[in-house]
């Protein structure tokens, strides 16, 4: 076993133990404590795979932003700690239970078999981008561009304009729809 | 190869020298924080302890060690103990990429001995290493959420949720604020943003010159300090999200501060008043290289002396806002006037 492998399992253990952690503790907001390890983990295998600029990314927007959001509206309103449901109660939601299950054990199944082939090459081949060869569009000359910043920018703002667009669009949308239904509520309750 | 000529040495030396140093500033800087305010206040401050009160941190640090630990009834004791850890830690880290010279041949002698042929001082240049700074900069939120929340006071809690709500809002302008840098320099690389202000920093540009502005205010914000620090305001909320912890669990809420705002100098000098660059008409009339790059990096920690007075000049001078003032300055006048910013830098890249 080489360094990075010991790393690679060691982040496996904490991203499955956080994992767990999140659905089982019974304290919400130890909940979301374990969603931020888990994202920091995350964080930790990108950069274990070279894609330094995803890991910054992954720290800066979900553990920087949007785990601060859930914590602080889980911290608003009173927390006290949950007691697990009773599994059998409610026929509705075994039968939902059982087909989770069953698709997680078929994914997984799937997985191993993919696994068990590609058996004997490495996990950990640090294959992420440093520097890849791409053609400005404008000029039509061939560039050498190095850093994943800029790998990343040239896939999204060269290859993939067009989609990354519409994405930014359906956003637009969502966000518009976000504030006329908060604003909708507000008008009701006054 | 002998383990003094190994790479993986060399970083745990440049970790622990500042590891020291950081530590050392952040206790000197709230000596030096007492002293000035007392100054501002016709007063004398803390002189007892040794020449100028120079041996104050050192008391103030056995004081520290030496209470007792007092814990609140029905806190979270795990969250309670692990929030002024994400605290020290995160100020920390942000020393990690900071570079604090530039990259310095080695003599032969030298080479022979480190088995490097450069040095610099930096402890590891990750790819986008702005990114990075405000990366782990926005973790330090956590330190404060959970102190609010785990030690059971309603004091404590208010306070970090207003702070929590300050830096959310302050995050967006301070991070719209430094485009125009990346625009300009075309790198998210910290090294590269200094090397591009050699001959013009970006304060003297139209958009830095802008951008230092929405900067400056935003990082006020992010600090929790003057006249931004409703977190700890002592007239409606005793002291804040840190209300109920003493002894060093309080010191270490209180050297991450200092440690930030050491970090926050170094940081708007190295993206507006070009780090440890010397203009050529100074380099050029020093012959020596080693004493060119020390007049820089002399240069460097002075232009962040400047910024560290100015936090404790702004600290003691002005009032602080009311809570409905913060929040309207902050979506209603910072965020628009960064936009604007981001929108005079890619006009001014345009033409160039």
């Amino acid at each position: 076993m080489n360094i990075p492998e010991i790393l690679f399992y060691s982040f496996t253990f904490i991203l499955v133990g956080s994992a767990f952690g999140v659905v089982f503790h019974r304290n919400p907001v130890k909940s979301a404590m374990f969603l931020v390890l888990f994202f920091v983990g995350l964080a930790a295998m990108y950069a274990l795979i070279g894609a330094e600029f995803m890991a910054t990314l992954q720290v800066l927007v979900y553990v920087g932003a949007i785990m601060v959001l859930f914590l602080f509206v889980i911290m608003l309103i009173s927390v006290r700690e949950e007691a697990l449901l009773n599994m059998g109660g409610n026929a509705g939601r075994t039968v939902i239970i059982a087909v989770l299950v069953l698709a997680f054990s078929l994914q997984f199944w799937v997985l191993l078999g993919g696994f068990m082939k590609s058996q004997g090459e490495h996990v950990v081949n640090g294959a992420a981008p440093y520097s890849t060869e791409v053609m400005n569009y404008t000029t039509g000359e061939k560039l050498l561009i190095k850093g994943n910043a800029e790998v990343i920018s040239y896939t999204l703002f060269e290859k993939y304009l067009l989609p990354f667009e519409l994405i930014s669009l359906v956003l637009l949308v969502a966000v518009l729809g976000g504030i006329l239904l908060t604003k909708h509520k507000r008008e009701t309750l006054q | 190869m002998a383990w003094y000529q190994t790479e993986i040495f060399w970083v745990i030396v440049k970790v622990a020298v500042i590891l020291f140093v950081m530590l050392t500033g952040g206790a000197y800087y709230t000596l030096a924080e007492r002293r000035w305010a007392a100054f501002f206040q016709m007063r004398l401050g803390p002189n007892r302890a040794g020449f100028w009160g120079l041996f104050q941190p050192l008391a103030d640090g056995i004081k520290f060690i030496l209470k007792m630990e007092t814990f609140p009834r029905n806190a979270d004791l795990f969250l309670f103990m692990l929030a002024p850890a994400i605290s020290t830690v995160t100020s920390l880290m942000l020393w990690g990429a900071i570079p604090f010279t530039p990259l310095i041949e080695l003599s032969e002698a030298a080479q022979k001995n480190t088995g490097s042929e450069f040095f610099i001082l930096q402890v590891s240049n990750p790819n986008a290493g702005i990114l990075y700074m405000f990366a782990i900069s926005s973790l330090a939120v956590y330190g404060i959420l959970l102190a609010g929340w785990s030690s059971n006071n309603k004091y404590s809690l208010l306070a970090s949720v207003r702070s929590t709500a300050q830096m959310i809002s302050y995050e967006l302008s301070l991070g719209l604020s430094i485009i125009p840098i990346i625009l300009m320099t075309g790198s998210l690389d910290l090294y590269t943003i200094i090397e591009t202000q050699k001959n013009n920093w970006f304060l003297f540009t139209l958009p830095g010159f802008l951008a230092f502005w929405v900067f400056l205010v935003s990082i006020f914000a992010e600090s929790n300090r003057m006249p931004f620090d409703l977190a700890e305001a002592e007239s409606e909320l005793i002291v804040g999200y840190h209300t109920e912890y003493g002894g060093f669990k309080f010191a270490f809420f209180m050297i991450s501060e200092y440690m930030n705002l050491i970090t926050l100098s170094l940081l708007t000098t190295i993206l507006f008043l070009g780090g440890w660059t010397l203009p050529d008409f100074i380099s050029s009339a020093i012959s020596n290289v080693g004493l060119q790059h020390a007049a820089g990096i002399g240069l460097f920690l002075l232009k962040a002396f400047i910024f560290v007075f100015l936090f404790v000049w702004v600290r003691w001078s002005v009032p602080r806002f009311r809570y409905d003032q913060l929040m309207d300055i902050g979506w209603k006048v910072m965020l628009p006037a960064s936009l604007m910013v981001v929108f005079i830098a890619g006009i001014y890249v345009y033409l160039k």
